[in-house]
């Protein structure tokens, strides 16, 4: 190497302050020149070559990302949680484009008849339930094994993922409900039995694996709106004031259940070998 | 302390006993676990992968207790895993599948992360492909996937439940030097039903069968116990328990006791193996 670069212009360089002109001539030179590499690193500020580092990494990433990962990367979540809820099946677009027809079709036949609305209120919280069935567990996570092995919170896995399951479908239903106002509050009285039945599916999920306690709560859920109505001969029996307390009341039992098995949510749960 | 430590360790799957008072040892170094299929060597790795509880017995591992929250976490952060059939993501890219489990690692730090996943990638020969979606690997490519991911963040502890079942002989070969490498200054366990990755890598075997171990020592020792036992002959002998013709046109026959006059030939670790658990084995052999 015939020629170094002066330590006034590496000073300028390394502040920032050269112009385009001789930052990229300076910076041609140090890819061939390990004496003005060896000059430059201890003048380098640190926190800014790491800050600098992160954007390009930043950028780098998020161009081949999944498209529901640059969605959440640009609404703030950071990139860890947001890959961790791009692999939750109900997330993704399939999952979502199913559901969003599920409640149009629902919506239609709520019009249709009183039957209909009933049909409707049945159904809107079944379908947190089977978003979150599908979020976790040995039969909705390709990578479930690998995730009970890993350091991670199991919990804290399915607490996230069934916060963003539920609230997008959540979300989804609320807008189907809207074409039915004119019924008055009767239209969201799912929102809180699906909050319900949403935490019961993961308390049961700390004994058994999330398909099998959907499958039950939701069995259970129907039985439940079809007896109430047979014994008070109402169509809506079951969504009134008193079936909203209830449904109150099972969600924070439920809440506390799972906060009360914490520890169990550690191994398979299927736990047979 | 390192490595492995089980002491009667039992577990039910339903009415069936999948282990039965398994007790062995593992320290550094590569651990081949050897047994036919249902012989228990899944659900034992499954523990060892803290994924399974034992219903009794002892169980200690990189010398914590799994069955503590706090012993459990500490062992999981020193733990690599690699499932007997992994599940992947499968529209994810190489590097992005490997950074999830590094997620679920705790690699919190995102340069260090991504770093150390780069490296990971290459240190299984996938760099080139690490922007591939895994949809279009190979099977080979994405068991080398799974052993990435179980080599992340440098792990003390590694279990590896069958990584060959489904390579074609060079990949094999490739994987035997992956694994070997793996397995210098840390414990490996690896479940196989091959007595050649055995022979070829582990100085430590054990040989599960019934839920229980048949065998804990050195492939030398487990060779050594079929001496005398096989020999060839034209036909296969009535006092055999397996035979088979090799491409010589002889029959090779393992039994109890050479009858007088047989060409009786050095055993081989699989026909030491076929004779500790018998019949059970026959498809292995096959």
């Amino acid at each position: 190497m015939s020629w170094h670069i002066d330590e006034p212009t590496l000073a300028r360089y390394v502040a920032g302050e050269a112009s385009a002109a001789v930052a990229a001539s300076a910076e041609a030179h140090l890819t061939t020149c390990t004496d003005c590499r060896a000059r430059l690193a201890p003048q380098v500020n640190r926190r800014r070559l790491d800050a600098v580092w992160r954007e390009v990494d930043d950028r780098v990433q998020l161009t081949g990302r999944p498209w529901l990962e640059r969605m959440l990367a640009r609404g703030g979540v950071g990139a860890g949680p947001a890959r961790l809820l791009a692999a939750t099946p109900s997330l993704k677009a399939s999952w979502l484009g199913s559901l969003a027809g599920a409640v149009v079709f629902a919506v239609v036949f709520a019009g249709a008849s009183p039957a209909g609305l009933l049909g409707y209120l049945t159904l809107a919280p079944m379908l947190p339930v089977a978003g979150v069935a599908a979020a976790y567990g040995r039969f909705a996570d390709p990578a479930y094994e690998l995730a009970v092995a890993a350091p991670y919170s199991m919990l804290r896995l399915l607490l996230i993922r069934s916060v963003a399951v539920v609230g997008s479908t959540v979300v989804l239903t609320s807008l189907g409900s809207l074409a039915l106002l004119d019924r008055g509050w009767t239209a969201v009285a799912w929102l809180l039995p699906a909050f319900a039945l949403s935490a019961t599916t993961l308390a049961l999920s700390a004994r058994v694996t999330p398909v099998w306690a959907a499958a039950g709560v939701l069995t259970t859920w129907v039985a439940l709106v079809l007896l109430v109505r047979r014994a008070d001969d109402a169509d809506l029996a079951a969504f009134g004031a008193a079936g909203q307390l209830v449904a109150l009341a099972v969600l924070v039992v439920a809440a506390a259940a799972v906060v009360r098995q914490r520890p169990a949510f550690a191994y398979d749960s299927r736990r047979s070998a | 302390m390192t490595g492995v430590r089980v002491v009667d360790v039992t577990k039910s799957c339903g009415r069936t006993c999948a282990l039965a008072g398994v007790t062995f040892g593992a320290g550094p170094g590569v651990t081949g676990l050897l047994g036919p299929n249902g012989a228990g060597k899944t659900t034992l790795l499954r523990m060892l992968a803290t994924v399974l509880a034992p219903d009794s017995g002892t169980l200690r591992l990189l010398g914590r207790d799994p069955q503590d929250t706090g012993d459990r976490l500490e062992i999981r952060r020193r733990l690599g895993y690699l499932p007997q059939e992994p599940g992947f993501h499968r529209g994810f890219t190489v590097f992005e599948f490997v950074d999830y489990v590094a997620i679920l690692k705790e690699l919190t730090d995102r340069r260090a992360r991504h770093d150390e996943v780069r490296r990971v990638i290459d240190l299984v020969g996938l760099a080139d492909v690490a922007d591939r979606r895994i949809r279009a690997l190979s099977g080979g490519m994405k068991r080398r996937v799974g052993v990435a991911q179980a080599v992340l963040g440098d792990p003390d502890l590694v279990v590896l439940d069958e990584p060959t079942a489904g390579l074609d002989p060079e990949q094999r070969l490739r994987f035997r030097d992956l694994v070997s490498r793996i397995g210098e200054g840390r414990s490996v366990i690896l479940s196989t039903h091959q007595t050649e990755d055995v022979a070829a890598l582990c100085p430590h075997v054990v040989v599960v069968d019934g839920g229980r171990v048949a065998f804990d020592g050195t492939p030398g020792q487990l060779t050594s116990m079929a001496r005398g036992r096989v020999w060839l002959a034209p036909e296969r002998a009535p006092a055999a328990r397996i035979a088979w013709r090799t491409a010589e046109g002889d029959v090779r026959n393992v039994g109890d006791i050479a009858p007088p006059g047989a060409q009786v030939v050095l055993p081989t670790l699989e026909d030491a193996y076929l004779l500790l658990v018998g019949d059970r084995a026959r498809g292995v052999a096959a």
